[in-house]
């Protein structure tokens, strides 16, 4: 019996509809259930109603509705690791205030708790400016209450005045505030100077079974695991392949991952005359990212920022070279293990920055790669057993930790 | 247990697929009451009641159409095949902007209506039809619409179960 009885509070968690949404949450949990008495996870699931801009409480009737189906419907579910999960489904206003949904936030957990604390003595919130909030707002007076920080839009929370007040005092109150990379950490510490000293770090966990037999021989088979989205830059990616390509035709490309762009990228590739050689995926499940991993020879990522990168070290978990762009958190992750893994690259509009990486790295693997290196520094960092670890060390804080 | 699910968009279609064919695997009798789409993909066991507010629109009166569409933009095209196109085209934005683009928000909203009363009408039929022991609300407006039907369900059956998905059970708290 480890004593630890703990409410995770989340807008983030993996459903039947989007399977990867928070996954990295759901891995934590994976990770830290094992070593408490007691795990519940309050997924705050946000659920957009009535017309853009609309106040929540225009519409009492479905004020009081939700107010009655909260409070009626008990429905624990099984997750992760034997912990029990509870969808807190957050009617949340058409609003782009982010104050309008850390109050939804708030004021749907109370009402799924039927008005009652969160029933445990450690609470760790994802997300302060909803989950956090709800957190802390739901706490009991004697609750340690965490919060940690993934958030990639956290500077269009800061710009608005009474969201980033909001995220002051939610920063102010946290018994502990950890972020997941250096760009989360900077952002936070340049806005709030005063509490820059609360601040600390935390990693998301990675699994590390089942790395492929051998590193790839060749580098010809190359795997995307991103969003079709703007910030993942998959138009750079595409255009970059094509150059390689010219050189080596035999190249192929996976891109795994959905999102808006994903009809315009279709088209680009071809336009671009490399459609045979490419394969849209679409949304691949967690489960499924480490197999993909093992049928592919390197995996490159292309993304302009990152708070983090669970997927480059997924990658490198997985035995596969990468050829990684300096987005932020990536930067981080393989700082000391860069050339070991493969290589890393500058953010820069042009394709042939990439095109250059490449060949660099062609030239260095497998000789002067060491990937079985580079597996095991980030394991001793990002491992199951070393982040819960790194959790448990936190939540059993005597003192409380920086203030 | 008789399941009824409520899906008026369909919007969430795959959670939609996964969540009833688990009911009916865990022994359940499972009726969806959606709104037709074709990547919904049912399990052939679920008795489905078609919302079709989609079919529903507010027609542009025949009158209108003419005076205030075609003539208009029919003559502006007209003028523009010839030295005077900038201004047609200038003309033609402004007259979509000022006296179009008004009348179709209000079809639009008139749309909206009718297919929200469309809504309102098959959910509370299928509520009424199926006596359910259980009710899933699958999305946002299946509980926007609730309001309407909802509150006297549950006066009326206290022991009725309300959900927002069909989901595994824990089976015990760690």
């Amino acid at each position: 019996m480890s004593g630890r009885r703990v409410a995770v509070v989340t807008p983030w968690y993996p459903d039947p509809e989007v399977a990867y949404g928070g996954a990295f949450v759901q891995a934590k949990v994976e990770a830290v259930a094992p070593g408490c008495d007691e795990l519940t996870v309050y997924h705050l699931k946000s659920w957009p109603v009535g017309t853009p801009r609309a106040a929540l409480d225009a519409n009492p009737a479905l004020i009081d509705l939700h107010t009655r189906l909260l409070g009626r419907t008990d429905a624990p579910l099984a997750t992760a690791g034997g912990a029990v999960l509870h969808r807190v489904v957050t009617l949340t206003p058409r609003d782009p205030a982010w104050i309008a949904h850390s109050d939804a936030s708030a004021r749907w957990l109370t009402a799924a708790l039927r008005g009652e604390p969160l029933d445990a003595p450690i609470v760790h919130a994802h997300v302060p400016i909803t989950g956090g909030w709800a957190a802390l707002e739901n706490a009991r007076p004697d609750a340690k209450v965490y919060m940690t920080e993934h958030s990639s839009f956290l500077d269009r929370v800061l710009e608005q005045p009474e969201a980033r007040a909001r995220y002051e005092e939610v920063l102010d109150r946290a018994d502990g505030f950890f972020v997941v990379g250096e760009p989360l950490h900077d952002q936070i510490a340049s806005a709030f100077p005063h509490l820059a000293h609360k601040l600390e770090y935390i990693a998301n966990p990675i699994a590390f079974d089942g790395p492929r037999a051998a590193p790839p021989a060749s580098l010809d088979h190359w795997l995307s695991v991103a969003g079709m989205t703007e910030r993942k830059r998959i138009d750079y990616l595409l255009e970059a392949f094509r150059r390689c390509r010219e050189e080596r035709p035999r190249l192929t490309l996976t891109l795994a991952g959905d999102g808006k762009q994903r009809a315009e990228m279709e088209a680009l590739a071809e336009d671009l005359g490399v459609a045979g050689a490419v394969r849209f995926l679409g949304a691949v499940a967690p489960e499924e990212v480490p197999s993909l991993m093992a049928s592919h020879d390197l995996f490159v990522h292309t993304s302009r920022y990152e708070t983090f990168g669970v997927v480059v070290v997924e990658a490198v978990a997985a035995g596969l070279p990468v050829l990684v762009s300096r987005c932020g958190g990536s930067d981080q992750v393989l700082q000391g293990i860069e050339t070991e893994a493969g290589g890393m690259y500058d953010v820069d509009d042009d394709p042939d920055v990439l095109v250059a990486a490449y060949r660099d790295l062609c030239e260095r693997h497998p000789e002067k790669t060491d990937l079985k290196a580079a597996r095991e520094h980030l394991r001793g960092k990002y491992s199951y057993a070393t982040v819960a670890e790194r959790h448990f060390e936190i939540w059993d804080r005597t003192d409380g930790g920086p203030r | 247990m008789k399941l009824l699910f409520i899906a008026p968009r369909s919007v969430w279609r795959k959670a939609l697929a996964l969540e009833t064919r688990l009911a009916l695997d865990e022994g359940h009798t499972v009726r969806v009451v959606a709104e037709e789409h074709p990547g919904l993909k049912l399990d052939p066991r679920v008795e489905v009641r078609w919302i079709s507010a989609g079919e529903l629109h507010t027609p542009e009166p025949r009158l209108q159409r003419l005076l205030l569409r075609r003539l208009p933009l029919g003559g502006l095209r007209r003028i523009g095949r010839g030295p005077l196109r900038r201004p047609a085209e200038k003309v033609a934005r402004r007259w979509k902007r000022t006296v179009i683009d008004p009348r179709d928000k209000d079809r639009r909203r008139a749309t909206e209506a009718l297919r929200v009363a469309r809504r309102i009408e098959r959910i509370s039929a299928a509520v009424a039809e199926y006596d359910a022991d259980w009710i899933v609300l699958c999305e946002p407006q299946a509980v926007e619409l609730a309001v309407d039907w909802l509150p006297a369900v549950l006066d009326a059956k206290p022991a009725l179960t309300t959900t927002f998905s069909y989901e595994p059970r824990a089976p015990h708290a760690i």
